[in-house]
């Protein structure tokens, strides 16, 4: 059965997030009553994925290599967006990735105060990418350079469980069609399935916030509706736990968020007993 | 009664000892192999959940506070007096980590704020009117299971009897219960009656969903696990594992067997 693989230090999965940091991303969303641009709102989504995998992945005296990680960011180039330490690599192990953010800010956190009621704590904060806008959407190029990447990774890992790309980006590409370099991507395959291209799509469009849509759901922008058919169906183990978190989803329903947080997918992911309270 | 004591144990490939995170426990505190004898015996088994800080530390403190307790002490009562003990644990960690020079990082924040996990088997034995028989007190919580052999029959398998409903989403004992209520709803006990001749197991998940897919199967995996061994062959586990492992047969899991023969 696919998408079943031990995701484990001997047998790593990997990671490839293509972070869209085109011109277009410095336009403004309005988040109920917060108007951010679209470059910070991707910026936070991709630091917050990461840190949320580094913890799932910690444990006392360290973070473990249960994943490889790439941030690729496109715009006005298609390159590595990690800094300091690990500047110029692409596909790096998740503990070095903890290890070395660009800086580490204190926000403050609002966490349970074991009475039933919420207390806000400060908490330390990673970040690897900062917001930039400029130039043009080398979407297609992104697309390749995630192939190459998976290739690589595939060829040392070939029982892994599949690599998952992430492609954060408002859509409009700049270097042509993406969708023939997403099927190709798509096509590219460990023992246990398939890479899964998953889309995290911003807009400025307005509409309701969609998680994980089906054929059915009403995409209006013709951004979102070209991201969906390249995004991969979401396997039935990730939509089992989309289900169990209260998210409709049905066996259509593909790797694809509209104005909406993907933090989920972290948790898609089995690297053992998960620790979660009785309910 | 009279009971021999044997405990394997293999980390999950990949893991050094180190890493291991589960636990077991026996008192009257005995050596691996030795007879006990007694009016009573308790004995756990413990498996820390692998997304957890501090997994194994939680799974020993369970077993200790277990076998500890009062017999037919409610396991949830029990949980809860384990976890009032958890912020001296990880007080202690903490320290230790500075002494080591190596202060609690960003990433191990969240996962020790949050707290523990860990699933739990555990019975009490009592001495009934004979010493030759007595009451059989089992609790549980979680995926951990125990198994009762009589005559070269499994009769009784708890809290699981189907290896179909293993899943990486068992019930688990918090150290920092954000609701210590829903304890009592998940967890399970039985009450039963053990006699000399018996072979108890308790087993971690790994180890209990081989066991009870063996036995669907139609084979008799206790008798593999007698044949383990009784002069600590863990060697002898450890090429059980290996062997079950890469024919696909036992998930790469920690991997825990207490075994009683009473």
């Amino acid at each position: 059965m696919a998408y079943t693989a031990e995701i484990s230090r001997s047998n790593p999965s990997c990671f490839i997030f293509l972070l869209d940091q085109s011109a277009s991303m410095l336009d403004e969303i309005t988040e109920g009553e917060l108007v951010r641009c679209k470059a910070d709102v991707v910026a936070d989504a991709l630091n917050r994925l990461l840190r949320e995998l580094a913890i799932k992945c910690a444990k006392e005296g360290g973070v473990r290599d249960y994943f490889h990680v790439a941030v690729i960011g496109y715009g006005v180039r298609v390159g590595s967006l990690f800094e300091g330490e690990l500047s110029g690599r692409d596909l790096v192990p998740l503990s070095q990735v903890a290890k070395y953010p660009a800086r580490v800010e204190e926000r403050m956190k609002k966490v349970p105060d074991g009475a039933g009621g919420l207390v806000e704590q400060p908490t330390k904060f990673p970040v690897w990418v900062e917001p930039v806008g400029n130039h043009g959407t080398p979407m297609v190029e992104a697309l390749r350079q995630a192939t190459i990447l998976a290739n690589t990774f595939l060829a040392t890992n070939e029982n892994c469980f599949p690599p998952v790309v992430l492609n954060l980006t408002d859509g409009q590409s700049t270097d042509g069609d993406p969708r023939p370099a997403a099927e190709a991507l798509r096509e590219l395959a460990s023992t246990d399935g398939n890479v899964l291209l998953f889309n995290l799509h911003v807009s400025s469009e307005g509409g309701k916030p969609t998680i994980f849509p089906g054929a059915s759901a009403e995409l209006n922008d013709e951004y979102a509706r070209t991201l969906f058919s390249m995004s991969s169906p979401l396997p039935p183990h990730m939509r089992a736990y989309a289900a169990q978190q209260g998210i409709a989803v049905d066996d259509t329903s593909r790797g694809f968020v509209y104005n909406a947080d993907m933090i989920t997918i972290v948790q898609f992911l089995d690297i053992g007993t998960r620790a979660t309270d009785l309910r | 009664m009279r009971a021999f004591i044997s405990t394997f144990a293999v980390p999950k490939a990949g893991s050094t000892d180190q890493e291991y995170e589960d636990a077991s426990e026996v008192r009257p505190a005995a050596d691996d192999d030795a007879e006990v004898t007694g009016p009573w015996l308790a004995a756990a088994v413990a498996d820390g959940a692998s997304e957890a800080m501090l997994a194994g530390h939680w799974a020993r403190h369970l077993t200790t506070t277990f076998t500890a307790a009062p017999a037919g002490q409610d396991l949830a009562a029990t949980i809860v007096a384990a976890a009032a003990g958890w912020d001296a644990v990880e007080a202690e960690y903490r320290h230790a980590r500075d002494e080591a020079g190596e202060p609690i990082a960003w990433y191990e924040e969240d996962g020790l704020r949050r707290g523990a996990y860990a699933t739990l088997v555990g019975v009490h034995l009592l001495d009934g009117a004979t010493d030759h028989q007595g009451p059989l007190l089992a609790s549980a919580l979680g995926d951990a299971c125990l198994f009762q052999v009589r005559d070269d029959e499994l009769i009784t398998a708890f809290p699981i009897d189907n290896p179909d409903e293993f899943d990486t989403r068992p019930g688990l004992a918090p150290s920092r219960p954000l609701d210590p209520a829903k304890i009592g709803e998940h967890v399970v006990a039985l009450a039963t009656e053990w006699r000399q001749g018996d072979q108890l197991l308790l087993a971690s998940d790994a180890l209990a969903q081989w066991f009870l897919a063996q036995t669907r199967a139609g084979g008799t995996p206790w008798r593999t696990l007698s044949d383990l061994g009784t002069d600590a062959e863990i060697g002898g586990f450890a090429a059980l594992v290996d062997g079950c492992r890469a024919n696909g047969s036992l998930k790469n899991d920690d991997t825990t067997l207490l075994r009683i023969d009473l």
